[in-house]
């Protein structure tokens, strides 16, 4: 199973490269173990920006692959032993698009990367939010507060999955099935709920209880399920607990065509989640059991 | 290549990488290449920032020098072309120069290049500035806002903002589309040629300034007078073709690299002629050489030719060649930020110049610290300049026009010397990679030295001076021996280059 991480050689790249070594190495004796990839994308140089004086695009590509050739060893020498990885140097007209199709090239099950730690507003950078719109496999963006600085540290403790009752939580809830599996974990569901004031908070938790169990149980049979409440959705998350090291997964919306978008509840809960996040496409789960099927049989 | 700065690669089986990524091979036609010369030479820019100068300097001979400002380019961009086809990874006139001539001609001639880039940049950027206040008043129809570039405390920040933005866009590695180039190519030729005809219509109607008929004695290169002033209009005119030599230097990016380059090269010199002689003719046809008024060769409007004529000439269209220059200095602005930075990249990384200047941007890819000190520098020249020049646009263009023939001199005969033992072997090897580059060579290198000599006098280019000597020489000269001072310092710190241990003479 192959891991491409979005590499820079900064400590963006650090966070996300130690991110997916530690979930690389915590499962690095079972089946198909988790081989990582690094990729560093190059930008596609339009003649139409001709660089004048010393137009010499070779004679600058020199430089930038000694440089690139550097950070690879670099980069190279942080995965522990025991862990297979591998850097990809690639060229597309973005970040974005060449860490896509650098994890469709591998096949890759996971892109990690590391949002952007102070962006404006919140913002998670131009490159992970480019992701978490267009990506065809699941995101998951690395947190400087949970991401051991050792990856041989102690692995993923858990795998929550944020389910709703929109379109995609089956997706989130049958990849977070499949990663609890892959890595031996339990698996915990959590739903937010917003209490409203005109009715029972009782009725209304039972009520959602009811529906994500329904949701979600067909995929994570014997979970634990918590609706996490609160007067207002700041509340709810606030009252999430974590373990360290947890990782957590939340789903993507689909807005027309091949778009996709974070729902606003997405974004919050993006922002104050202390663990790693995985952003799952909405209709991710056909694939990855496509493949897990494919794989299967190619090991019997 | 050999470059001892990095080290032995760890685990090459462990890194994927593919050849050439990035470029764009077999993408650029014959009119496309023509798009990106003339959008590189940025005729509308340069054509404002000299054509005031060199009347100044050879009245109505302005059609003899400029055809004859091309043959020494000419010359040269051949021989380069050649060092290109030998050596496609040959670099900047920083790295070939020493690899031809060892560490110390190569870093003097990168100096040169960075030099003459970063006085273009503060020249882009102050042209932008100019004409972003006459577009603000033609928009409001208040003549005053044209006014505010005169003052200073407006002038300096706005020019400034300029770099900057030119800084952070090249930093960000942003690419200009082929469409918006195709789009600022076509508008500035159509305004030019709409410029052109207008004057020639004045002519005929009589409505013209000072109308002077046009006449075969301006395009001949004897009768321009003295040899001084022959250099003078020469280096000025060669500025007005800087750029078109890059349509050369394009090989895989284009469609067919036996054809296409030359085929591009030629024609986008043709066409940047024909557009030179309408507009040259076009301008003294209507404005004359004199100097009052809207005479060209009156100092008050040497800074920017179209400033001063568009509006007598196009009327109310004449916020269209604002257009048109402004677009043409932001766009040009911003891919000439990128050339300085890649040889000052070139030179910290083969330990010319300290560490710093080799680093590249992880997230971008581009130059960092090369990038921003390229900004740095046209901000600190132009500021400078600004302050000391009564006439500061005119005496930068004039500096720039020596510092192309330094570069160009050192570039065309370290060509000469590179294919010193093979030019003799054939006829087209003994044209190409030896006279045509010699003649150039020499050409640039005695104009350069000329020009410097001519340029002590208080009186040479626009008249500023300090103590006694002429303004553009204080220019040029501060910055060859601000390089050859940094040159010795590093040469005394940081040896390694200068011992030919980091990018070792070739032959």
């Amino acid at each position: 199973m192959k891991y491409i991480v979005g590499y820079t050689a900064d400590r963006g790249g650090k966070l996300a490269l130690n991110l997916a070594c530690n979930i690389a190495y915590a499962a690095r004796t079972h089946e198909d173990p988790v081989e990582v990839d690094l990729v560093m994308v190059v930008r596609n140089q339009s003649p139409f920006t001709a660089v004048y004086p010393s137009a010499d695009p070779l004679g600058y590509e020199e430089i930038l692959d000694t440089t690139l050739r550097g950070w690879a060893d670099e980069a190279l020498a942080m995965v522990p032993e025991g862990i297979k990885a591998r850097v990809l140097i690639r060229a597309a007209d973005s970040e974005a698009e060449g860490i896509i199709a650098a994890a469709e090239e591998v096949g890759a099950r996971m892109i990690v990367v590391a949002p952007r730690a102070h962006g404006l507003g919140g913002s998670l950078g131009s490159v992970a939010n480019a992701l978490l719109h267009s990506s065809p496999v699941p995101v998951m963006l690395a947190v400087p507060q949970s991401t051991p600085d050792d990856p041989t540290g102690p692995g993923p403790s858990r795998v929550t999955a944020f389910v709703g009752t929109k379109d995609g939580a089956e997706a989130v809830a049958h990849m977070a099935a499949v990663t609890a599996q892959h890595h031996h974990l339990p698996v915990r569901i959590v739903s937010l709920l917003e209490l409203d004031g005109s009715r029972d908070d009782a009725d209304q938790l039972a009520e959602a209880r009811e529906l994500i169990e329904e949701i979600a149980g067909r995929t994570t049979l014997g979970s634990e399920v918590i609706v996490a409440h609160g007067a207002s959705l700041d509340e709810a998350i606030s009252h999430v607990e974590w373990r360290p090291h947890e990782i957590a997964l939340l789903g993507s919306a689909r807005m027309g065509g091949r778009r996709l978008f974070l729902g606003s509840t997405a974004h919050k809960v993006l922002r104050v989640t202390p663990v790693p996040v995985v952003v799952v496409p909405r209709d991710y789960s056909a694939a990855a059991a496509a493949r897990i099927e494919n794989q299967g049989g190619q090991a019997s | 290549m050999s470059t001892p700065t990095h080290k032995k690669q760890l685990s090459p089986e462990l890194i994927s990488d593919q050849a050439d990524k990035g470029l764009a091979k077999g993408a650029v036609g014959v009119i496309g290449l023509i798009v990106i010369g003339i959008s590189t030479i940025a005729p509308a820019y340069t054509l404002t920032a000299a054509l005031g100068p060199t009347v100044a300097e050879v009245g109505t001979h302005l059609p003899a020098i400029f055809l004859a400002g091309f043959i020494p380019m000419l010359l040269v961009a051949l021989g380069y072309r050649e060092l290109n086809n030998r050596m496609p990874d040959a670099g900047t006139t920083f790295t070939w120069s020493t690899r031809a001539f060892g560490p110390w001609m190569g870093w003097m001639g990168g100096w040169g290049l960075i030099a003459a880039t970063v006085i273009v940049l503060s020249n882009l950027a102050a042209v932008a500035t100019d004409f972003l206040f006459i577009m603000l008043s033609q928009i409001f129809n208040n003549p005053e806002i044209a006014e505010l570039t005169r003052n200073l405390w407006v002038n300096i920040p706005v020019t400034l903002v300029f770099l900057a933005l030119a800084v952070w866009i090249s930093y960000r590695g942003v690419q200009t589309a082929m469409v918006v180039q195709y789009i600022l190519v076509a508008f500035q030729i159509i305004v030019l040629v709409w410029f052109s005809i207008a004057g020639f219509v004045h002519l005929g109607n009589g409505t013209a300034f000072d109308a002077t008929p046009p006449s075969l004695e301006w395009f001949n290169p004897f009768g321009v007078g003295d040899i001084t002033t022959f250099t003078a209009g020469v280096s000025l005119s060669i500025f007005i073709f800087w750029g078109w030599d890059v349509t050369l230097t394009m090989n895989e990016e284009t469609k067919d690299p036996a054809k296409t380059p030359g085929r591009g090269a030629t024609l986008t010199v043709l066409i940047i002629i024909v557009l030179y002689m309408l507009i040259a003719l076009s301008v003294i046809a209507f404005a004359g050489v004199g100097t009052e008024g809207l005479g060209a060769g009156n100092p008050e409007n040497q800074e920017s030719i179209f400033a001063v004529l568009a509006g007598p000439v196009m009327g109310p269209f004449a916020i269209l060649m604002s257009i048109a220059i402004l677009t043409s200095s932001a766009s040009s602005l911003q891919s000439t930020m990128v050339g300085p930075a890649r040889t000052l990249l070139s030179m910290g990384f083969f330990k010319a110049l300290p560490d710093a200047f080799g680093r590249i941007s992880p997230r971008f890819k581009s130059p960092t610290v090369a990038t921003v000190a390229s900004g740095a520098a046209a901000a600190i020249f132009y500021v400078v300049t600004r302050l000391l020049s009564e006439n500061a646009l005119w005496d930068t263009v004039t500096a720039l026009g020596m510092m192309v023939c330094f570069y160009y001199g050192i570039t065309a005969l370290a060509c000469v010397w590179w294919f010193r033992r093979e030019f003799a072997k054939s006829v087209r090897g003994f044209v190409f990679q030896f006279l045509f580059p010699l003649i150039g060579g020499v050409v640039l290198l005695l104009m350069f030295i000329k020009t410097a000599i001519d340029s002590m006098d208080p009186d040479y280019g626009s008249g500023s001076n300090i103590g006694g000597v002429g303004m553009v020489f204080i220019l040029g000269m501060a910055i060859i021996l601000l390089g050859i001072g940094t040159m010795f310092y590093q040469a005394i710190r940081r040896p390694a280059f200068f011992k030919g241990q980091t990018l070792p003479r070739d032959r």
